[in-house]
């Protein structure tokens, strides 16, 4: 296979998830022609891909999809449900048409699909003539003039101390952004001497010209929360986009700014011919004069709305990934030489260097990172699909997708999820009649939450169907024999048999779930990644899966700390605070636990545990860390200093243990080891 | 560790635990240390040394003399840390062995090999690829790859 042909196959698995996303926005809102036109270019872009890389089927099939999409992109004719369905059912038939040399299975198949695609085209055309059609030319020229660009003048003179509640100004700026092409300036002229600046306040203010098709309340509105806090004051300039046209812009600009020293935040416009400077109060008909011109030039929302993105091989991020790591450990070795050295140069240098490495390796880490977002389209195709199906009306609400996690970790959370999901839809929630009959929203609901937790990823799916039922699952036990004690298990051992192998309650045998594989495999899956699958339910109300990831961390900040004459590495997202006590509090104690700041907490003394408590010194550290939802004491012998770990597994040899989670080269050269504090709480409380 | 297992030469690589003398083809042998300060890892079995920087990476480090249940003795100039590379579910890993001293690197045909004696319950001799002799020494050849591979060393919880 040449790597042009893998090259496509990727970018059309990336085309069919925009596909995707794309129409199930339009399930909830018909007539976003954005939507529409980006569904229209993607066909096209696919078409154009396909025929370039020799596989023509894709491209026929894309062909016809693409004037069936034609329809709607012209508003000749309205998007509904049934084209939506047809539309996703193709594109899952688009992945089988993946070949370069087509047989007679493939040729059949995408004949079928072209000829589905001419009947729905024709289903629509025929429809055409019933009243309810006739509207739709009057909306869409209705629509035409709202997307007309406007030119505003927005001036944003925000109070010295509007950061004091919070207010990051340039995210107002951002949003602005977002509504529209921006031409924006800064001013400097408030901002006293370096010696006079406080930095709790707020000395710029901003001046811009926005081309945007919104009006003027939505500008309004971006500003809505920092009225008390500023002085803004939008007016309309002109009815086009000003920004367009580089000449009639600088006039603008020039009446703006001509008494004030401004910075442009663009790239300079420059002016190529510079005209005479318009009154602010001519504005108004300055833009009638111009407005042949630069109604020629088109509103360019698509040229805005591209991604700055590049595809980037996960090997050569692993390999990036992997240069960071050495340069930090270099890195410290430079460090510990200049700190020995104390030559003033020397240690200017090494500090620039530890900032700029501690800057990449951010970089690094979270160029590898992706959110949750990627993977969510899938859940909803699944819940819009299988809800469909199954006869259920079910909604999908998810929460905090912009969580991020490793892309490797990712790749494999999407199977155990859609499990997850599908159980719920299949198991959970009841039919619409049942919800009627126990006064329940007809509609059921799953919901994904997903949060980080200290060095943790939580993610939490939902329902609220009928729940597990308890008695159900005993049966169940009993009757395959597996469990004979069920006496003497609790409520939630019970709920965790589900995650046994083999076991299944559903009494009917579907297609969807029910066949006993499944529940133990996204066990299985999660641990495998090191995480933790949990289950609450309660009947009637609801099932609660939640599922507790590691970040993936290859380098962590950490606190260096030693035990006897050993290095450890406590990573810093999980430490609350450090405290010194003697060794008579900690020995006085008849329970593993210690007292400070009249809190208790519960403690493992790490010099007890790795030096069988010999010669344990006289004053040790607390070094307080979050377990669960509750504190936790570790006590080290010394804590040294803050560290950036490069966490180097422990080989293959050493998998059977998981209190250390890896070493890390220290600058002499010496190896510290990294603990995993959940594990060692675990394993020595 | 880009090491790689060089299979299928006659060459081995001798020395000595106490007073025997052992040998492992030269195929598994990527380098040979002389002893440094080895981060113990608390709780693992006593045979298990821990782990040493070895150019940047991590090398789990075994007691020759314990793992073959030789008594301890303390280290001399003489003791150092072979490096040898084997394969562990299917992934070619690095480990190093400590041995008293390292002697020098002899030819062995295969019929110069006799398979490993057997002899008592209690010895494994799979761990023994053969034996064969050198001025009128036995030579024990090990199977480092059969001793290793099935070992997965977990951490044993400190008894109050």
């Amino acid at each position: 296979m040449n790597s042009f042909a893998e090259k496509f196959k990727a970018e059309v698995g990336e085309y069919c998830e925009r596909l995707e996303s794309g129409l199930l926005l339009l399930e909830q809102d018909k007539e976003n022609d954005q939507v529409i036109d980006e569904i229209f270019r993607i066909m096209h872009s696919m078409k154009g891909s396909g025929g370039m890389f020799g596989f023509d089927l894709i491209s026929d099939v894309t062909h016809d999809l693409e004037s069936l999409y034609d329809l709607f992109r012209n508003k000749k004719h309205k998007i509904d449900s049934e084209v939506i369905t047809f539309t996703l059912n193709s594109i899952d038939g688009l992945h089988h048409l993946m070949v370069q040399k087509p047989e007679d299975e493939h040729l059949a198949r995408a004949e079928e699909l072209k000829l589905a695609t001419r009947q729905q085209i024709l289903r629509l055309t025929q429809e055409e003539i019933t009243p309810e059609n006739l509207k739709s030319p009057v909306r869409s020229s209705a629509l035409e003039q709202v997307s007309n660009p406007v030119t505003y003048f927005i001036s944003f003179i925000p109070d010295e101390d509007i950061l004091a509640n919070g207010t990051n100004p340039l995210y107002l700026i951002d949003e602005l952004h977002a509504l529209g092409e921006c031409n924006i300036r800064v001013s400097f002229s408030q901002l006293p001497a370096l010696s006079e600046i406080n930095p709790e306040k707020c000395y710029l203010s901003w001046n811009l010209f926005i081309a945007s098709t919104e009006n003027v309340e939505t500008l309004h509105d971006v500003f809505i929360f920092v009225t008390k806090h500023a002085q803004v004051t939008i007016e309309k300039v002109a009815t086009f986009n000003v920004l367009q046209n580089e000449a009639v812009l600088s006039d603008f600009l020039n009446a703006k700014y001509k008494n004030e020293q401004w910075i442009s935040l663009e790239p300079e416009v420059q002016p190529a011919i510079k005209t005479e400077i318009i009154d602010p109060d001519e504005n108004e008909e300055a833009g009638v004069l111009l407005k042949s011109v630069a109604e020629v030039s088109k509103n360019s929302v698509f040229a805005q709305t591209t991604v700055d993105s590049i595809r980037v091989d996960s090997l050569k991020i692993d390999q990036y990934m992997n240069l960071v790591s050495e340069l930090i450990t270099a890195q410290s070795r430079l460090e510990m030489i200049s700190t020995k050295i104390k030559n003033p140069d020397l240690e200017q240098i090494s500090e620039a260097f530890e900032k700029l490495s501690r800057q990449l390796r951010d970089n690094a880490f979270y160029m590898s990172l992706i959110p949750l977002q990627s993977i969510a389209v899938r859940f909803k195709r699944l819940v819009h699909d299988l809800s469909k199906s199954l006869e259920k009306e079910v909604v999908l609400v998810t929460d905090g997708m912009e969580t991020e996690l490793d892309k490797n970790i990712i790749e494999k959370l999407i199977e155990p999820i859609l499990h997850i999901i599908r159980n719920s839809l299949d198991h959970g929630i009841e039919s619409k009649s049942a919800r009627l009959a126990g006064q329940k929203d007809p509609v059921g609901t799953i919901s994904i939450k997903a949060s980080t937790i200290g060095s943790y990823v939580q993610i939490v799916i939902e329902d609220d169907g009928a729940g597990l039922d308890l008695n159900k699952i005993k049966e169940k036990a009993i009757s395959k024999g597996i469990f004979p004690d069920l006496a003497s298990m609790t409520q939630e051992e019970i709920f965790h048999l589900i995650f046994e192998p083999g076991f299944s309650t559903s009494e009917l045998i579907t297609d969807v779930s029910g066949r006993g594989v499944g529940m133990d495999v996204v066990k299985r899956r999660v641990q495998e990644m090191r995480g933790s699958i949990e289950i609450s339910t309660e009947k009637n109300r609801f099932t609660r899966f939640t599922i507790k990831l590691p970040l993936s961390l290859s380098i962590i900040d950490g606190l260096l700390t030693s035990v006897g004459e050993s290095y450890y590495v406590i990573p810093s997202s999980v430490i609350k605070k450090i405290y010194t006590i003697k060794r008579e509090l900690l020995k006085t104690e008849f329970r593993q636990v210690v007292e400070l700041e009249g809190i208790q907490f519960p403690y493992i003394n790490l010099h007890q545990e790795f030096e069988n408590g010999n010669h344990l010194p006289e004053e040790q550290f607390v070094v307080v860390v979050a377990f669960d939802n509750q504190s936790f004491g570790l006590v080290v012998d010394t804590v040294i200093r803050e560290y950036q770990a490069v966490i180097k597994p422990l080989g293959r040899q050493l998998k059977g243990q998981d209190v250390f989670s890896g070493a890390s080269i220290l600058g002499t050269g010496q190896l510290a080891l990294v603990i995993d504090t959940n594990k060692m709480i675990q394993k020595y409380s | 560790m880009a090491a790689e297992i060089i299979q299928g030469l006659n060459s081995y690589f001798t020395f000595r635990l106490g007073s025997e003398l052992f040998a492992v083809n030269i195929g598994h042998v990527t380098k040979i240390l002389g002893l440094s300060e080895i981060t113990r890892v608390p709780n693992s079995p006593k045979y298990f040394r821990g782990i040493i920087n070895l150019f940047g990476d991590v090398l789990p480090v075994f007691d020759g003399r314990l793992k073959f249940g030789f008594p301890e003795v303390e280290s001399t100039r003489n003791t150092c840390i072979l490096v040898f590379v084997f394969e562990l579910d299917g992934q070619v890993v690095s480990s190093g062995i400590i041995v008293d001293s390292v002697e020098k690197v002899l030819i062995f045909e295969s019929d110069q090999i006799r398979p490993a004696p057997t002899v008592g319950k209690g010895f494994n001799n799979e761990y023994i690829h053969g034996i064969t002799t050198y001025k009128d020494e036995f030579v024990i050849i090990l199977n480092l790859e059969k001793i290793f591979s099935e070992e997965e060393i977990s951490l044993i919880k400190s008894v109050e």
